[in-house]
């Protein structure tokens, strides 16, 4: 799937993979990946533009850590990410719903 | 070149630097070395796309904070203008107090209204550019006041130019663009800024003629009131878009 058709979806995807428990970039991309079976085929880079805004939005929080003796900085959701996380999960289930009704 | 030296780099240019930079910079270097092969994309795309990003919420938060310092000016403003005596300073100064505190009253709503709505390039570097507009204003305002001879003006100068370093913040990952005019924030724009300088200049008239028992008085205040409104639409219509949509 292009980047162009997950355009709108992203930031719940990325929500909602953090909504299992705090994770660094790579480990999103990977869970996202690993999720879809795939089939989200992403640009690894862009994720992250994604993860800043989310943040500055107050959507998420993040801290440093360290890993391997390296700085790793990990995201989690606030209060708000989770509210919005469970609008974006109303939402796309009313339209795949609508979508469902129109192409069976 | 490293790629992380690329992306610093590319970074600043799309206006993108101190700590921030170095986050992002050490997040992708924590990438590679968890995937060497990952297709992190080119830098220089990367960067505009982080500006992209941010530049929405940095503009709304600039606006939304840039209001926050002029309501303390104003407060500042009126508590002065309540309290202070009239004898000492210059009344010009005084005169330009008044003068800027409108500008800033106005150029503040309209960034607001701009900041808190606006999506594309130009709507973000117009409401930046508004909120830059008010902020000087406010700076005449708390220079206008010490000139007048009330140093409370000064209170309000930090929160000012805190304010301005946000908004340079956000306007350097802003690039230009066409911004719409001013009927993307008021409905019936012409009307609507018609019947608010009348208004002003009703108040100023009646505050002459019934704070000063002189209907000369109230006359000549109106009168500079309304030149001064005039004056106001005409050098700051095109800056704070009180026209017509341009390209800035």
């Amino acid at each position: 799937m292009k980047a162009e058709q997950l355009k709108g979806h992203l930031d719940s995807l990325i929500l909602g993979t953090l909504g299992a428990g705090p994770a660094h970039g790579y480990a999103v991309i990977e869970e996202l990946k690993r999720r879809s079976a795939g089939a989200f085929d992403l640009a690894e880079g862009t994720v992250y533009p994604v993860l800043h805004r989310l943040e500055a939005e107050g959507l998420l929080a993040s801290t440093w850590t360290e890993a391997s003796g390296r700085r790793r900085r990990v995201y989690r959701l606030t209060r708000r990410g989770r509210a919005a996380l469970d609008g974006g999960r109303r939402e796309w289930r009313a339209f795949a719903h609508a979508v469902d009704a129109v192409l069976a | 070149m490293s790629y992380a030296s690329e992306l610093r780099n590319e970074l600043a240019r799309a206006g993108i630097r101190g700590a921030q930079a170095q986050r992002i910079v050490t997040e992708f270097e924590d990438h590679l070395a968890c995937d060497p092969e990952a297709r992190l994309g080119a830098p220089r795309e990367l960067a505009a796309r982080f500006a992209s990003e941010l530049r929405v919420v940095r503009t709304r938060r600039a606006t939304v904070g840039a209001f926050v310092a002029l309501a303390l000016c104003g407060v500042v403003f009126l508590v002065t203008v309540a309290t202070h005596s009239r004898s000492g300073g210059s009344p010009w100064s005084a005169l330009a107090a008044i003068a800027c505190a409108q500008i800033a009253l106005v150029a503040g709503l309209l960034a607001l209204m701009r900041g808190l709505r606006a999506r594309s390039a130009g709507d973000l570097r117009l409401a930046q550019r508004r909120g830059m507009v008010a902020i000087l204003a406010g700076a005449g305002v708390a220079v206008g006041l010490t000139g007048a001879g009330a140093y409370t003006g000064l209170v309000a100068l930090p929160g000012l130019v805190l304010a301005a370093r946000v908004l340079r913040r956000a306007r350097a990952i802003t690039p230009d663009g066409e911004a719409r005019g001013l009927e993307a924030d008021l409905p019936l724009p012409r009307v609507t800024l018609t019947l608010l300088g009348a208004s002003v200049t009703g108040v100023v008239l009646l505050q002459g003629v019934v704070g000063e028992k002189s209907v000369q008085e109230g006359l000549l205040r109106a009168g500079v009131e309304g030149v001064g409104l005039a004056l106001g639409v005409l050098l700051l219509g095109s800056p704070l878009a009180l026209r017509t949509s341009r390209r800035r």
